[in-house]
């Protein structure tokens, strides 16, 4: 009589069969999902996009094909050319995305070598532009005044006002009111005090410089030599910035693109990390769904 | 001879290999990641594009960003001016007009508004459209708007 086979648990034997997908594979299986769950633009690009992504899905050999990502970085910059000047960024980032993994299978024989370093100077660079914005560009960044001003009018950022800021809901209520007769601009109305508490202007500093040193991390880290001791910190940076931003951010596609990125340019055998990538890619999509900030301003209230 | 012809064989496609793999177009998405961002930077900073946009990534880096940029449209007639209710199939123009508020935009808006002007009691003879700026006083925690850029687009024989 022959004994039942020892069986792992599903989630061990899941886990196993995604660090075993080549990394190319899986960065552009990741970046399908990315086009199957997020609405794109106008009806001209949104259709092909998802027609073509779900062939990608149903087809796996078409992810090896450049013609197929030049395709998909047409679609994509039909919506992002005649809209450059009020388009998202994450929305010219995924042209280049595309336009990358076209172009690592059609110029070079080692697609996974060529795609990793594509995303991580990718990466390294627009985190590299964001910095030269708020530290060097922007003048109303590191006094703390952006900061300040989108806690407070942003809605956005209401959870993060509540939760952080000690803004009671009374409180934020009132700021709306006042900001809401400010658009309306009735009688003339061109200001308006809001009430601040002091913890709001103290973690609005906090956040500034914050955002300023891990934006910054991640960009030195990214575009750094891969061979120096300290870019395996580049990950864990790149995993911090996201669980911190996303969260409280709705900037969700921006979020999965830096994920996809992330787990293309790893290196195969980091698998823990390859998984934590997985994971914020699974985070930052229920994140858009469900809203647990929500409840949890209802839950310190 | 066979042998020197498979030598040169081997030697064309390694050679073709390395040229592949030192082809300078497989990075041809960071040089255009590169271009666009060295475009962005003096068309936000030295023109009216707001930094949130063009491909720079300078968003969240300052106030200057459309939602801080109100649109204002009014009709204006023989010594009266209304400000009139922005059609909601208008906001996608509004927000663009936000975003870069050039002449050409501000018309075309302006346009697109006075093209929906109702018959009124009144003779309206222009559309004005204008974009605001914000500005944020931290030691009064005062957020003010104020005028920055306006067109006027006057109608031909007035409407109705």
């Amino acid at each position: 009589m022959a004994r039942p086979e020892t069986r792992e648990p599903w989630w061990r034997r899941l886990a196993a069969s995604l660090v075993e997908i080549d990394s190319f594979d899986l960065a552009a299986r990741l970046t399908l999902v990315y086009f199957m769950v997020r609405p794109l633009g106008p009806w001209w690009a949104h259709v092909p996009v998802l027609l073509m992504a779900s062939c990608g899905l149903l087809v796996p050999w078409l992810v090896r094909r450049a013609g197929f990502w030049f395709l998909f970085a047409l679609a994509v910059a039909s919506w992002v050319i005649p809209a450059w000047s009020f388009i998202d960024n994450h929305a010219y980032l995924l042209v280049y995305w595309c336009l990358a993994l076209g172009c690592s299978i059609a110029f070079s024989d080692e697609r996974g070598e060529t795609l990793a370093t594509n995303a991580r100077w990718m990466l390294g660079l627009v985190f590299a532009l964001a910095v030269l914005w708020k530290v060097v560009l922007s003048p109303d960044f590191m006094n703390g005044h952006f900061f300040r001003a989108t806690l407070l009018a942003d809605q956005r950022f209401r959870e993060l006002s509540l939760l952080a800021g000690g803004v009671t809901a009374e409180t934020y209520r009132h700021n709306v009111a006042l900001l809401r007769q400010l658009g309306e601009g009735k009688l003339g109305l061109t200001a308006v005090q809001l009430t601040e508490p002091h913890q709001q202007v103290v973690f609005s500093y906090v956040a500034t410089w914050w955002t300023a040193l891990v934006e910054t991390a991640v960009a030195i880290l990214f575009l750094l030599r891969r061979r120096l001791r300290i870019a395996f910190l580049r990950d864990w940076m790149l995993l911090f910035f996201c669980w911190m931003t996303y969260p409280f951010a709705s900037i969700a596609g921006f979020g999965w693109l830096l994920t996809i990125m992330g787990v293309a340019q790893l290196e195969p055998e980091r698998r823990a990390v390859r998984l934590l990538y997985l994971a914020t890619f699974g985070f930052i999509l229920i994140d858009k769904l469900v809203p647990w900030t929500q409840g949890l301003v209802a839950l310190t209230r | 001879m066979a042998r020197t012809s498979d030598a040169r064989t081997a030697g064309g496609a390694a050679g073709r290999a390395s040229r592949r793999r030192k082809n300078p177009l497989r990075f041809l998405a960071l040089y255009l990641l590169l271009a666009v961002a060295a475009v962005q930077v003096p068309l936000a900073k030295l023109w009216v594009l707001t930094p949130w946009r063009g491909g720079g990534f300078g968003m969240f880096s300052t106030l200057d960003s459309s939602s801080f940029r109100p649109v204002r449209v009014y009709a204006v007639g023989d010594g009266w001016e209304r400000r009139l209710k922005l059609p909601e199939d208008l906001s996608g123009p509004a927000y663009a007009a936000g975003c870069l508020p050039t002449d050409g935009r501000l018309e075309g808006l302006a346009r697109r508004v006075a093209a929906r002007l109702r018959p009124g009691k009144r003779t309206v003879r222009a559309v004005r459209v204008e974009v605001w700026k914000t500005a944020f006083d931290p030691a009064t925690t005062t957020l003010s708007v104020r005028p920055w850029r306006s067109v006027r687009y006057e109608l031909d024989h007035g409407a109705p």
